[in-house]
């Protein structure tokens, strides 16, 4: 097995600034990661090349990558991180294109990104319906419509980017609708904005796309169901009150072929879980994460993690972590003085509080409300990969499984592709709404446990693991 | 002990397999019982299982009694309990490739059927017809064992539980006993991480974390543990035409039985083949085994891998199947190959089961065992032979 001082898994901004820090300091690097070429999804150049803003940023980030000499893996999907059995760091394992193989480092920087939150509702698994992510790789990546009629629901800024690059793609977007009323509450994030210029700009050219296309953006709604024989026909939607509870005596029916859903983003924590991170529960996610002093490392030695796969908070905020946690290695492996590092982190100290305060605003603000949560019934598919319903679910809860595992064990749910990534945090909060009445109920969440976490974290062939020596 | 201790009759420690099984029992007998384990319940190694009700590994000498008496149990277990817990009836074939094995797999055959247990050699010839999917090449023939099944591990000790807290029994997730409360020459009850407990009688159903108990009270508990690995692979069902990928039995090797002669159990990770079917398709590939004191559930890549190639090696056909996750857990078991399995000399009130060979298949029968002890100080088994006292040093 090949053996490096650092691996870093994910070439997204976070991923990128921590093996350019690393290795711009001497640290032998590997870097990781899934996809045909580094940038992961917030670069993610379209078949003709990135254009604006981010193509420039996106140049300046792999330049320096280059620079930097760092040892690249694509198409890799990282499925196991171990105790390296010599007890001098952590194995590896990946998936390729050709089969699996594996690395050994003594130090390991987690920067895996995020996937989107989901909240089910009657005919979500219809096909028609996808995410806002899912949505930017089709038309990042391959320059593919998802249809031609498309209702985007859901919360938060990420929506606004996908319609409007929706529209400038040729689709009909029929209506934006955002779940969160805003309030007062948010005039105490306002300092929040201090600093965020080109963050403002970016929001202002999709503000400007969706007026002149006349795309109705509808504040305190939400998707309640889709409907179709076999793919989506409507969208059944009705305004929401603040926590996201549906009136729908107000319901409307829209004709569309496409629903794009996006609640926001949940870290991609897998990898830490199965390293035995410690993880904390966090209210705004409604699910765990894991645990980080300020140099970006776990509770386990050699362990760090950056970027929205601790914690959400975009790309500006992964790439100031990712570059702490790069540093910090180099440190740690004797390849920066302790005062080299120091100026490092104090230089990246303001952007990294600034960052995090708009992220927690972000949080507070396009938080789904936990009315949201009850919009599925009985023969609503909550664990997607095996087809188990919340009628399937709330039966064994109600016969006494009180934790996500139980009802793991007793349905199936979470035991197929994607290992519960989607529906542990559903789960916990049809645990949490039998036994405490609501899906965001702290104390309920937390005592219905999240799920154990197990190599391999995507599924390989029989054959690919029996090839690894 | 503390004034503000929880009281109840009975406190069964471990809630897996057995500690569901005996806890539920003493409810149902109407003692006010508790179920403690230092994580979930259910818990422990159970969580890890195949679920295979098997009397093929079953201790020659002193246990075909009890396995006998325990796997007639299954008949109107669902009944009994009120729900599925995915039972059906399997074959299982050990398979021999070695003239040692056939052997050492004749003997035990001809001692298994005078005990009323069915057992058969068969030669490699019949195999094309009894396991379709078996590659034969290496193979001289089997130990075929009509007699056996499987449950659902979830389904079967939720059952428990769940006609359990019908007759009023708590459940104390994430209470790791730490000691026991003891008084005179009687147990009186356990301190644990979280609150402390009284009761008349403690059952320790604690798996391989009883020695760690044991080294707790300053005693020598004289049981070890294999951490044991094993895979899941996706349902060959859904990939493939049904009758394709199907097990008619549960499979694994003779060499279980050869290595245990040849007594080189801590040789590195190796790999026994172990392979079952789940009612719903998903094959359970296993397993790699290392003594260690390791009693977590974390898998190693090279114990995933070899699993993958001795699996391999007989099943060629499922090399394309895709695993959906692995596991480890802390098997427990005594260098005689008996169950620690009865009262614990010297101290009332405190009764010992674990280190079986199989558990599924025990697990009925012990909680009929204990409630009988519970409630005529007293067991119609004679335990003589399991007794823990054998292995229990002091100081």
């Amino acid at each position: 097995m090949t053996r490096y001082e650092l691996a870093v898994v994910g070439a997204g901004p976070g991923g990128i600034a921590a093996a350019t820090a690393a290795s711009a300091a001497g640290v032998a690097t590997i870097l990781l990661d899934s996809q045909p070429q580094p940038g992961g999804q917030y670069y993610r150049a379209s078949a003709d090349g990135p254009v604006g803003r981010r193509a420039t940023q996106r140049s300046a980030a792999l330049a320096g990558l280059a620079d930097a000499k760092v040892d690249i893996i694509n198409n890799a999907l990282v499925w196991g991180i171990f105790p390296d059995p010599g007890g001098a760091g952590w194995e590896l394992a990946f998936d390729t294109p050709t089969g699996s193989e594996a690395i050994t480092a003594n130090t390991v920087i987690l920067a895996t990104g995020a996937y989107d939150r989901s909240i089910p509702f009657p005919g979500w698994t219809l096909p028609g319906v996808l995410t806002a992510g899912a949505v930017q790789t089709l038309l990042k990546g391959s320059r593919v419509l998802p249809g031609k009629r498309v209702l985007l629901s859901g919360t938060g800024p990420l929506q606004l980017a996908a319609a409007a690059e929706l529209t400038q793609a040729g689709a009909e977007v029929v209506a934006v609708l955002e779940a969160a009323r805003f309030t007062w509450r948010a005039v105490r994030h306002l300092g929040a904005l201090q600093g965020q210029g080109s963050r403002i700009a970016e929001g202002w050219d999709y503000v400007r796309t969706l007026r002149s296309a006349r795309v109705p953006v509808r504040v305190g709604w939400s998707v309640i169901a889709a409907r179709g024989a076999s793919e989506v026909e409507e969208a059944v939607i009705c305004p929401v009150d603040a926590a996201g509870r549906p009136n729908d005596h107000a319901a409307e029916t829209l004709a569309v072929d496409t629903i794009v859903v996006g609640y926001g983003l949940l870290p991609s924590s897998g990898l830490a879980r199965l390293a035995g991170c410690a993880e904390e529960f966090r209210p705004e996610l409604g699910g765990y994460a894991p645990q980080r002093d300020a140099r970006m490392e776990t509770s386990r030695r050699g362990v760090y993690a950056a970027g929205d796969g601790a914690s959400i908070g975009g790309a500006a905020l992964a790439e100031v972590e990712g570059a702490i946690a790069g540093t910090a290695v180099a440190e740690r492996l004797g390849k920066l003085s302790q005062k080299a590092a120091r100026e490092v982190f104090d230089h990246h100290a303001p952007v990294l509080a600034r960052e995090r305060r708009f992220g927690r605003m972000l949080g507070a603000l396009f938080t789904p409300g936990p009315g949201l949560y009850t919009l599925a019934d009985d023969d609503t598919v909550i664990c997607r990969c095996e087809g188990v319903t919340l009628g399937d679910i709330r039966r064994v809860v109600r016969d006494g499984a009180l934790t996500v595992n139980e009802v793991k064990g007793l349905t199936r749910a979470g035991m197929g592709d994607c290992q519960g990534r989607v529906c542990e945090a559903l789960i916990a909060g049809i645990i949490a709404i039998e036994t405490a009445g609501r899906a965001d109920d702290s104390a309920a969440l937390q005592a219905a446990g999240r799920f154990t976490a197990r190599a391999p974290q995507h599924p390989i062939s029989v054959a690919d693991l029996a090839a690894l020596e | 002990m503390t004034p503000s201790a929880r009281r109840f009759d009975a406190l069964v420690v471990g809630g897996g397999y057995i500690g569901c099984s005996v806890a539920s029992a003493l409810a149902v007998a109407g003692l006010t019982t508790a179920l403690l384990d230092r994580g979930p319940i259910p818990g422990g190694a159970s969580r890890a299982n195949y679920g295979n009700i098997q009397v093929q590994d079953a201790e020659l000498d002193h246990s075909l009694p009890m396995v006998n008496a325990a796997r007639r149990r299954f008949d109107g277990l669902e009944e009994e309990l009120g729900r599925s817990v995915g039972y059906r009836r399997v074959g299982n074939l050990l398979l021999i490739e070695t003239e040692r094995q056939w052997a050492l797999m004749a003997a035990r055959v001809e001692r298994l059927r005078a005990a009323g247990i069915a057992a058969e050699m068969v030669p490699a010839g019949r195999l094309a017809e009894l396991e379709p999917l078996l590659d034969r090449r290496s193979l001289l023939g089997a130990c075929y064992h009509t007699d056996e099944g499987q449950v659902s591990p979830f389904a079967f000790m939720a059952a428990y539980l769940q006609r359990g807290r019908r007759h009023g029994l708590a459940l104390f997730p994430d209470n790791e006993v730490v000691s026991l409360d003891v008084q005179g020459d009687r147990v009186c009850g356990v301190e644990t991480s979280g609150d402390d407990f009284s009761a008349g009688v403690v059952i320790l159903a604690m798996g391989a974390w009883t020695p760690a108990l044991g080294r707790a009270l300053g005693c020598t508990w004289g049981s070890r543990h294999v951490h044991g690995q094993a895979l899941v692979t996706e349902s060959f069902s859904r990939r493939q035409s049904p009758s394709d990928g199907v097990l008619h039995n549960h499979l694994s090797s003779a060499a279980f039985f050869d290595s245990m002669h040849d007594g080189d159990p801590d040789a590195g990770a190796s790999a026994v083949f172990a392979v079952s079917q789940t009612a719903d398709g998903h094959f359970l590939l296993g397993e790699a085994g290392v003594i260690t004191d390791d009693l977590g559930s974390g898998a190693t890549l090279r114990g995933q891998a070899v699993v993958a190639r001795e699996v391999l090696r007989f099943l060629p056909s499922i090399a394309g199947l895709r695993i959906l996750r692995g596991w480890a857990a802390p098997v427990a078991f005594t260098d005689d190959g008996l169950p620690l399995l009865g009262p614990v000399a010297g101290l009332g009130g405190l009764f010992m089961a674990a280190a079986f060979k199989s558990t599924v298949v025990i697990t009925p029968w012990v909680g009929d065992l204990v409630a009988e002890w519970v409630s005529t100080g007293r067991t119609s088994m004679d335990l003589t032979a399991f007794a823990p006292d054998r292995v229990i040093g002091h100081g």
